[in-house]
Formats: C-alpha cells, structure tokens, sequence
C-alpha cells in the first residue's frame, strides 16, 4: 500500500513524464542525456516536497533551468542549433528539407526568449496559461511575448518561406 | 494554424519514446526509504550487484565449511597419555579402607600393589627392595639408582 504522497508522484511522473522528456529531447542531441535529465527534473520535484503537484508549466521550466546549467549561456544556444543540424541530416531527404534548414536557421538568429517562446508554443504545444506558468509571468504577459516572437521570426525570415505554401 | 505555426510544426524534431532504449535503467533515480510501505518502482536490480551477492555468499560459504573441518578436527577424541607407572605404590593404592592395614611396608599386601591395567608397565610386582617406604625414598625409579633420563623403551611405548 503506497502512501498518498508516493502515489500523487507516481500519477505525476505518468502524466507527464513523456512531454518533460521531449522538451529536454527537442533542445539536446543526446537522447540518453535527455532521459537523465527528464529524470532530475522529477528528482527535483520529489525533493522540493511541494504541497501540491505541480503542472506542466513548473516541471518545464524547472527543465528549463536543468538544460541552463547543463549548457551554460552561448553553449546552450550552440547545443540547439547542433539538435537543429542533426534533425535535418538523419531526416529523409524531400521537399521540405529546404524549408526545415531554413527554419532551422532563422530560429538559430533569433533571440533567445523570442526562441523559446515560439518552441514553448509550437513544439511543446503549450497553452497560454501553461506557457505563462513556464516563463513565469501573467497570461497576457506570455501572449505579448509569443505576439513579439512571432514578429521577430516574420522579420528574420526570407520572403519566400513566409509566402510559400505547401499544397 | 498560421505560417509561422506552420513551419515550426513542421520544423519540430522527431524524437522517441523515453526510457524504452537498453540501458536506460541507469539513469532511473533511486530513492531510498525506511518506510516499509514504499515499493520499488524500478524491480530489477543491476545485474553487478547481483553477481556481487553471489560471490559474497559463496565465500561466506566456503568460510563456515573450512570453520566446521577445523573446528571439528580439533574436538575429535585423541588418545590421551596415560599417567607414567613408577611401580612405587602411590598414596591412593596403600590406601586402605581399614586403618589397620595401614602400614608403610605392606609389600605383600594385595592392596599394597597398583591394579593391574593395560598401563602397567613391564616392571615386576613393584616392591620396595627392602628399602623403607618413606617420603626420603621417594624419589627412587624402579629398582635402579640411576638418575638419568632415558628415552623410553619402544615396546612400552604406549602413545
């Protein structure tokens, strides 16, 4: 019979175990890194003794801070492009390679905060509310946030990746 | 969705289910706990450890047989000497139960002569050579003077 606190864990770690580890994954070439890494941001989160669970909005930005001090400042933002580089080589060449590079590319010039809210957005698939609890400021502070990130990569990006459709 | 929603999807990497690669055990935490109601998640122990109890336990083994061998070797029964005969009568062989018998020169006194045993020397039926049987003459061997200490003969060797 597992105690109520060991339990509330185990649901926690079940719940979202998966989207902490693809967010680590998303941002570190290394899986089995990544997978080390998942596991101490649960470590973290047994050890804090929080009074209640906490959602997937503090499990990723705790993440956030362990990737921070795995790759310290502009190693952190050379990591993310070296995850960038490999997912456009190991992928199978097509006609989106071109336009997976290129997008590769603009994210690799874009400011970091800009970066991470449009990632936090489009690859974790985080909603506002969960978005804010991750940067860790109001809901409406993380739609102006995602607003100005969006605006940063329309103008970093080439005129004909933001024209072309893929049809 | 948007264009720039769009690309990023689109740009999103492609990365596998945690934990399911070989190996990948080692990076599970481990929390210890006293408490007896916390179970292990993880089951399985490293297979390290595992050949460490093995090995451990086999020389506990090996320890506890070589103790037995010895202890036992040493608690078996080994033929005890048996007390050196002087023919001289001791103190407990003249010993009488009456207190008439009692004498110091009871040489032809049955009782006067030790019991025979399978101890008993070659030695004759010890008499005292008419010598008195008192403390002064304890110190006589047999029958000869002689003081000197001499290997025992072989066939009264019996140990």
């Amino acid at each position: 019979m597992l105690a109520a606190k060991e339990q509330a864990f185990i649901d926690l770690h079940s719940q979202h175990s998966v989207r902490v580890y693809r967010y680590i994954a998303y941002r570190v070439s290394d899986s089995q890194r990544a997978e080390e890494l998942a596991a101490d941001v649960f470590r973290i989160a047994w050890e804090k003794q929080l009074v209640e669970p906490p959602g997937i909005g503090w499990l990723l930005a705790t993440a956030r801070n362990v990737i921070g001090n795995e790759y310290k400042g502009r190693r952190r933002r050379q990591e993310l492009v070296d995850r960038l580089k490999d997912e456009a080589r190991i992928q199978v060449p097509g006609p989106d390679t071109e336009q997976r590079s290129a997008v590769a590319d603009v994210l690799s010039r874009l400011r970091e905060r800009d970066r991470e809210v449009l990632m936090l957005s489009y690859w974790d698939e985080l909603t506002t509310a969960e978005l804010s609890q991750t940067l860790g400021c109001s809901p409406s502070a993380a739609a102006v946030r995602l607003h100005r990130a969006r605006r940063a990569f329309a103008k970093a990006a080439p005129t004909h990746l933001m024209t072309e459709r893929k049809d | 969705m948007d264009r720039i929603e769009q690309l990023m999807k689109d740009a999103k990497p492609r990365v596998g289910e945690p934990w399911v690669a070989p190996g990948s055990d080692a990076a599970r935490s481990v929390v210890f706990s006293t408490d007896p109601d916390v179970v292990q998640l993880a089951g399985r122990r490293p297979a390290r450890r595992n050949t460490v109890r093995a090995a451990a336990a086999t020389l506990v083994a090996a320890a506890a047989v070589v103790a037995a061998v010895v202890v036992g070797g040493n608690l078996t029964g080994q033929p005890a000497p048996a007390p050196a005969q002087t023919g001289l009568p001791t103190a407990t062989s003249s010993a009488s139960p009456s207190p008439s018998t009692a004498s110091t020169s009871n040489t032809a006194s049955p009782t006067a002569s030790p019991t025979p045993t399978t101890t008993r020397t070659t030695a004759a039926t010890p008499t005292t050579g008419g010598v008195p049987c008192t403390m002064a003459y304890v110190d006589q061997q047999r029958n000869d003077q002689q003081r000197a200490i001499i290997p025992v003969p072989a066939n009264e060797r019996r140990y």
